[in-house]
Order: C-alpha cells, then sequence, then structure tokens
C-alpha cells in the first residue's frame, strides 16, 4: 500500500516538474519572440541601436557557419558582412523575415556560400583556396588527424547542399536540433535522419580516401 | 530500427557538444562508434571564437550603410509596396469623378457672394466652352444668361447686396426707373449708359442688388438688337445698312444674293464704342427668311419706324411686323407665310389682321399699337420715324 502511495507520489512529482519545464520553455519563447519583434521594428525604423544589437547577437552565428564550409577567414568576413546588409536592405524595402531573424540570415548566408562556390567552379582559372586544395601530396609530414581533416574537408564538398548546411547549422554554427530544424523549416526527426546520413557519407568518402 | 539509430546518434552529438568523454559516449552507444568518431572530427575544425577586428569593420560597414538608407527618400513600402499602381490611379479617378459630380450638384444653387459661386461660373464657362456645335452653344449661353437673371431675383428676393451683372430685355424706361426683363433697375446719375438704348433692346446691366427691391446700377452696356433698313453699301468687311455702318465677320449669317437697295432685318451687337458687328442679315420681302438668332422685341419697334415710306408700305411693314413677331413666338415658317399671304391679299382686311395679332402678342407696347386705329397706326410711326432720324446720328457718332 505504502509502495504504491510512494510511485504515486513520484509520478505526480515528476509529472508537476514536466509541467513546470514546458511552463518555462513557453515562457522562454515568448520573450524570445518579443525580443526579436522589438529588435525587427528597431531595424526598419533603421534605428543604429537596435542594428548593432542585432549584428552583435547574429554575427558570429553566421561567420561561424561561413567559416565552418569555406575556411577561408577574408571570405566568410565579406560573405558574412553581405548578409547583414541585404538583411537591412531586405527590411527597409519592407520584406520583413516571414520567419525568425535566425533563420533568414542563416538561409542567406548558406545561399551567398553556395553562389561564392558555383562562382569558383565556373572558373576553373581561378584556383581554390588553399583550405579546400588536397595537400595530399605530402602525407608524410602531415599527422595522421590533420590528413583526416583535410580528407573530411574535401569530403564536405561531396555532400548534397542539404547535408552540408545541416552540419555547418549543427557544428559550424552550433544550432541545437530545435534551432536547425527551424531554420531549415523542417521537423526535428527529419533533421535527426539528414544529420545521420551526412556523417554516414562524409565516413565512407573518409574510408574511400583512405 | 533506424529510428533509434537517429535518436541515440542524436543524444551522442548532445553529449559530445556538452564536453563529455570521447570513449564514454561510445561505450554508450557501441554501434555508433564510426559515426561518433567521424563527428568528432567534423566538429573539430569550427571555430568559436569571432576575431573581434572582423566584428568591428562589419559593424562599421552595417552602420554606414544604414546612414546611406536613411538620407534616401523613403520609398513606398509595407502595404503601399503591395498594392499595385493601377489600383492608385482607380481610386484617384473615382474620387475625381464624385468630387465634380459633387461640385456641380453643390454649386447649382450657388448665388453671387457664395463660396462655391466661382466654381459655378467656370463650370458655365466649360459646358459653353466644350459645346462645339453652334446651336448646343447658343443654347448654353441663354440658358446660363435667364440663370443670371433668376439669381438677381432671389438676391432681391432675400434682400441681399451683392455685384451682379446680367443680360436682359429693357421693358421699360421710365427716366431713372427700368425694368429689365422683370427687374427693377435705378439709374444715378453718374450710371454709365453706353448705346442709344431704347425698350425691347438686350441690354447688359452691372451694379449692386438692394435690400429695397431693385438693381442700383452701375454701367448699362447696349447688348444687341435687330433693325430693319436698306442696303446702302456692301464690302468685304462693311455693310452701310441705313446710313449705319455694320461689320461682317465670318460668323455673320448672310441670306443668299442680297443687293444693295434690298430691304433686310439685320441682328447686331453693339460693343462699348456704339460700332456695331452683324449676326445675321436677313432678306426682308416677300419670302421672309427666318434668322437664325433670335428676334427680340425691339426688331418691332426699329422695323416699324425704319420701313414705312408710303401709306402702302407702311400697312405692308405693319403686317410685317405683326408676322415678326409670331416669328419670334412660334417659330414656324409655314405659318408665317400662310399668314402673309393671307394679309397680301386681303389687304383690305388688315384690321381684321390686326386683330387676329393681338390675341398673339405679349408685349404691352404692341399691344397697345394694335388696339389703336390704323390711322393712330400711321401717326405713331410718323412719330417715330422722326425720332429714329434723330436718333441715327447719335449712334453712327
Amino acid at each position: 500500500m505504502s509502495s504504491v502511495g510512494v510511485c504515486t507520489n513520484q509520478i505526480s512529482t515528476s509529472g508537476i516538474l514536466h509541467l513546470l519545464l514546458e511552463i518555462y520553455q513557453v515562457k522562454d519563447r515568448i520573450n524570445f519572440m518579443e525580443a526579436e519583434k522589438a529588435l525587427l521594428t528597431g531595424l526598419r525604423g533603421l534605428d543604429p541601436q537596435a542594428i548593432t544589437e542585432i549584428h552583435n547577437k547574429y554575427f558570429p552565428l553566421v561567420y561561424r557557419y561561413a567559416y565552418y564550409r569555406i575556411g577561408d577567414e577574408t571570405v566568410c568576413e565579406d560573405l558574412s558582412s553581405e548578409t547583414f546588409i541585404r538583411l537591412l536592405e531586405a527590411v527597409h524595402a519592407g520584406r520583413s523575415p516571414k520567419s525568425s531573424l535566425r533563420g533568414w540570415l542563416m538561409g542567406t548566408i548558406s545561399n551567398l556560400v553556395n553562389d561564392y562556390y558555383r562562382k569558383i567552379y565556373n572558373k576553373p582559372n581561378q584556383p581554390l583556396h588553399d583550405d579546400l586544395v588536397s595537400h595530399n601530396s605530402d602525407p608524410v609530414s602531415l599527422s595522421e588527424e590533420h590528413t583526416r581533416q583535410e580528407i573530411l574537408r574535401l569530403g564536405l564538398k561531396e555532400l548534397t547542399s542539404e547535408q552540408q548546411h545541416v552540419l555547418a547549422l549543427r557544428f559550424g554554427s552550433g544550432c541545437s536540433l530545435a534551432e536547425t530544424a527551424d531554420v531549415m523549416k523542417k521537423k526535428p526527426n527529419a533533421i535527426k535522419q539528414l544529420q545521420f546520413r551526412a556523417i554516414a557519407a562524409l565516413r565512407k568518402y573518409i574510408e574511400g580516401e583512405i | 530500427m533506424d529510428q533509434k539509430k537517429f535518436e541515440d546518434f542524436e543524444k551522442a552529438l548532445t553529449d559530445l557538444s556538452s564536453g563529455q568523454d570521447f570513449r564514454k559516449i561510445v561505450e554508450t552507444y557501441p554501434e555508433l562508434g564510426e559515426e561518433i568518431e567521424t563527428a568528432k572530427l567534423a566538429r573539430s575544425f569550427s571555430t568559436t571564437m569571432v576575431p573581434s577586428d572582423i566584428l568591428q569593420r562589419s559593424r562599421t560597414k552595417l552602420l554606414l550603410h544604414t546612414k546611406e538608407l536613411r538620407q534616401e527618400v523613403p520609398t513606398r513600402n509595407g502595404f503601399f509596396q503591395r498594392v499595385p499602381r493601377i489600383a492608385y490611379v482607380l481610386v484617384l479617378v473615382i474620387f475625381f469623378l464624385l468630387s465634380w459630380n459633387g461640385l456641380i450638384i453643390a454649386s447649382a444653387q450657388a448665388l453671387p457672394g457664395d463660396h462655391l459661386y466661382p466654381a459655378k461660373i467656370t463650370l458655365e464657362k466649360l459646358h459653353i466652352g466644350l459645346a462645339l456645335n453652334p446651336q448646343t452653344h447658343q443654347k448654353a449661353e441663354e440658358e446660363y444668361q435667364s440663370r443670371r437673371v433668376d439669381e438677381v431675383k432671389r438676391l432681391l428676393a432675400i434682400g441681399r447686396m451683392e455685384f451682379v451683372q446680367f443680360l436682359g430685355i429693357v421693358e421699360q424706361q421710365w427716366n431713372d426707373r427700368w425694368i429689365v426683363d422683370g427687374i427693377e433697375v435705378r439709374l444715378l446719375p453718374e450710371t454709365i449708359v453706353l448705346g442709344d438704348i431704347q425698350d425691347g433692346m438686350m441690354v447688359e446691366v452691372e451694379g449692386s442688388t438692394l435690400p429695397e427691391g431693385w438693381v442700383q446700377a452701375s454701367e448699362i452696356h447696349l447688348q444687341n438688337f435687330s433693325f430693319n433698313g436698306t442696303v446702302e453699301l456692301i464690302s468685304e468687311s462693311n455693310w452701310t445698312i441705313s446710313g449705319r455702318d455694320v461689320q461682317i465677320t465670318s460668323s455673320t449669317l448672310i441670306d443668299a444674293d442680297i443687293k444693295v437697295g434690298d430691304n433686310v432685318l439685320i441682328d447686331v451687337i453693339s460693343d462699348d464704342f456704339g460700332n456695331l458687328t452683324a449676326r445675321s442679315i436677313t432678306r426682308n420681302d416677300q419670302n421672309i427668311q427666318i434668322t437664325k438668332t433670335p428676334i427680340l422685341p425691339g426688331d418691332f419697334q426699329e422695323k416699324s419706324i425704319d420701313t414705312p415710306k408710303t401709306e402702302d408700305a407702311s400697312e405692308d411693314d405693319q403686317a410685317g411686323n405683326d408676322d415678326s413677331n409670331e416669328e419670334s413666338k412660334t417659330p414656324e415658317r409655314d405659318e408665317i407665310e400662310d399668314v402673309e399671304e393671307n394679309r397680301e391679299s386681303d389687304e383690305n382686311d388688315e384690321s381684321k389682321d390686326a386683330d387676329e395679332s393681338d390675341e398673339t402678342n405679349e408685349s404691352d407696347e404692341n399691344d397697345e399699337s394694335k388696339d389703336k386705329d390704323d390711322s393712330d397706326d400711321e401717326d405713331e410711326s410718323h412719330d417715330r420715324d422722326e425720332r429714329d432720324k434723330d436718333v441715327e446720328p447719335d449712334e453712327k457718332d
């Protein structure tokens, strides 16, 4: 009798905690949306303070994403800056982000990176960036770990655009599962599947190279 | 099965990012060892730090661009950008039409001195200007002239003082009191009277309405009148008719084959200097032509004054005057010609004709002339003839 009472007590305690957690998450989400709405209003009014706040909050995410996929500081700086200029012009012209600011920014940087690679591949005379060129010419001088990294970076280029995007969001920008799902406009389960397949494809590439 | 693998892999990634020991994670998910190892490697070349100089440069660039945008002329945005331009045009057209109709309706009842009165006058001018057909043009002018008279009557009825300007026919003249289109007009010694104005002539009156119920005239201009006369000289731009010089313009309507010596009915416009411009010249013989301009009651007088030379002729003219009066009332040419023929065939029954014409005459003066005997008619015509002869040199001056 007493064991049943303890069990009921435990269930009710965990249920309450779970409920409180959910309430906290919802409240947190509402606060976030209100803050973002205020930032967007400031952005529309070309308020320097709001623009600075948006830049400081999201520039690291955008830059890290670009760096993960390209690896060159100068190119990444240009593309990241361009992303924010585009945001400013879009909002000023009345085309505010329909999803979240993060979603809009990550979508734009992804397109800019894709455009960057397209331009490079369309101009064969232009040399690829050092980080993109295989250094396998002298594999003995490189540590096994370094070799693997280089191979992996090359292997990353072989993935589909979506697979590259999900890995850059998760590992480059450090987005959570929920944030990645929000940016990619997919369900979390689809993201789980996508990231697993991306890693599996990458592993296969590395094994093939080695 | 696969779904569990995806779930476990997600848990392993979460553990990796929270800094847990790699080997421990692999031990937890042994079947995902290779994937977890690859994931660890894939994470390794990401950067967590953003160089501060890059951040600063990017921010400065963004703020400079913001400044440029602030200096730009604001463009259409938001809701207005989504609305097609044609919608703006349609809204403007509808607004214009509604306001135009509203203005016409609202201004129709406006009197001189009202805010909407200038709008009413402008609309009327526009209507006259747009009437390309001469008949429509003349009809519109006459309609608006009668509106001016109505406005003056309304102003007098409500006893409001306003400056007015209207066209009307002089009905009676008693020294300084005239009746013009039923409106009492009073003259002061300083009132400017231009032209030798007689009863029946159309004049333009300028003056002020007074609460006492009359118009105090500041200026009265002779506007237009008609008279009968003999053509003495014909040139391209000037005709002389019974001693009066008359200008001919391209819009003057002239009967065909008029020669020197013909007896004509002429409708003239007088300007402020007494210059006469012909509106129409019609042969005044047995086949009477109807002028396209309205014949005023004044024609009747002028005709009776100018033409009689013999007793028979004066009788003919009297008959003709009756006709012309009928024309002004009922402009059916056939009827007029019938009456004319009857009168020619029954010269001895003139008094009967006169009685018939009495039934249709409206002006007091005409009634007066027809109530008299034939002899009285002759006397009166002679008297007027003499007066006209006195007047003519003045008009020439």
